[in-house]
C-alpha cells in the first residue's frame, strides 16, 4: 500500500481530535473523582462518577448501588456489578418524555461530544478498508463497478461530514432539553466547531504540502 | 403517569425470587445472585416495582463498620397480590397447555 494512509502525518491528523478530546474527558473525569481517587478501585471510581451524575429523585439508588458495590468480590464480578450499575445511575427508568422541563438523560450531550471527534477516525478506516479490498476506487481497476463505489465513498464522505459537525445540533438539542450534564452539551458544540475549523485548516495544509 | 405495563419475564424471575421468602429483606447483590440478572438489569426492575408500590425499600439499619449501609428490598402487600395474581396466570397457562396436548398425545399412544 503506497497511497500514504499510513504517513505519520496523515494518521497524527487523523487522530488528534479523539486523542485531545480524550484527554480532556479524563481530566475532566479525574478532577472529579479527585476525592475519592485513594480509597476505591476502579469500578468503584467509574460508579461513583455515575452516581454523582444520577438524578436527585433516584439519587438514592445510586448510593444503593455504590454500597452493594462494596461487597461485591472478584476483579471480573465488580467491573459487571459497576458497569452495569453505571448505565443504569446515568440513565435511570423514570418514564419520562421529551415534553418534559428538566433532568433528562444526557444522550444528546454524549452524542454531541462523542461524534465529532470518531467522524476523520472513521473515514481513515473505511479508507484503509477500501484500499485493502480493491485499491483506490479513482485510480484501481480492481472494482468490478467503480461508479457504484464512487456513489459509496461520497456517501461515506457525507457522512463523515455529518459527524464532524454533529456536535452543533446535538449540543444545541441537549442544551435545549436542558439535559443533565448540560456541560457536555456545550462541550460537544464548541468541540465540533474547533474539530470542523482544524479539519479545514489541516486539509488546506495538506493540500498546499502536495 | 404511571404505566402500567404487565411485567416482563425478568421482573417475573425477580417477583419470585423476593417472594420465595416474602417477609425477609433482600440485598440487591444476592438477587442479582439468585436471578441470574445483572446489576444493569434487576436496578431498573427494582426501581420500576418500588415506583408501583410493590417493593418496599429502606437502608440496613445496623451499619457495619467500613462500609456504607445497604438498601434493602422485599414486597409489600400489593406487589405480593399481584406475585399471586402472575402465579396464578401462570398455572392457567400451563394447565390450558396440557389439556392442549393431551388429545395429541392420547392420538399418538
Amino acid at each position: 500500500m503506497n497511497n500514504g494512509l499510513f504517513d505519520p502525518v496523515i494518521v497524527s491528523f487523523v487522530f488528534t481530535p479523539l486523542t485531545v478530546t480524550g484527554a480532556v474527558l479524563f481530566a475532566l473525569w479525574w478532577r472529579q473523582i479527585r476525592d475519592c481517587r485513594a480509597e476505591l478501585d476502579a469500578p468503584g471510581l467509574l460508579l461513583t462518577l455515575a452516581v454523582r451524575a444520577t438524578p436527585e429523585a433516584r439519587r438514592n439508588w445510586g448510593q444503593a448501588m455504590l454500597a452493594e458495590l462494596e461487597t461485591v468480590q472478584g476483579r471480573l464480578a465488580r467491573w459487571s456489578f459497576a458497569l452495569g450499575g453505571a448505565r443504569v445511575a446515568l440513565f435511570p427508568p423514570s418514564g419520562e418524555t421529551l415534553l418534559q422541563p428538566a433532568g433528562r438523560s444526557p444522550i444528546f450531550g454524549m452524542l454531541s461530544v462523542a461524534l465529532p471527534p470518531l467522524g476523520l477516525p472513521f473515514i481513515y478506516f473505511v479508507a484503509v478498508l477500501i484500499e485493502a479490498i480493491g485499491g483506490n476506487p479513482l485510480t484501481s481497476s480492481h472494482w468490478s463497478n467503480p461508479d457504484a463505489m464512487m456513489i459509496v465513498v461520497k456517501i461515506l464522505v457525507l457522512l463523515t461530514l455529518g459527524s464532524l459537525v454533529a456536535g452543533v445540533p446535538f449540543g444545541l438539542a441537549g442544551w435545549l432539553r436542558r439535559e443533565r450534564m448540560r456541560w457536555l452539551s456545550a462541550m460537544g458544540l464548541i468541540l465540533s466547531v474547533c474539530i470542523f475549523a482544524y479539519f479545514l485548516s489541516a486539509m488546506r495544509f495538506l493540500s498546499g504540502g502536495d | 403517569m404511571q404505566r402500567n405495563r404487565l411485567p416482563s419475564e425478568q421482573t417475573k424471575t425477580v417477583l419470585l425470587a423476593l417472594a420465595e421468602d416474602p417477609t425477609a429483606w433482600r440485598h440487591g447483590y444476592e438477587l442479582c445472585q439468585q436471578t441470574g440478572l445483572k446489576a444493569g438489569s434487576l436496578y431498573p426492575i427494582l426501581i420500576r416495582l418500588a415506583d408501583r408500590g410493590w417493593l418496599e425499600t429502606k437502608w440496613e439499619e445496623e451499619i457495619p463498620v467500613g462500609r456504607p449501609p445497604r438498601h434493602l428490598y422485599r414486597l409489600t402487600e400489593i406487589g405480593l397480590e399481584q406475585m399471586n395474581e402472575i402465579a396464578a396466570e401462570k398455572m392457567e397457562v400451563a394447565k390450558a397447555k396440557r389439556v392442549r396436548l393431551r388429545p395429541q398425545t392420547e392420538g399418538a399412544s
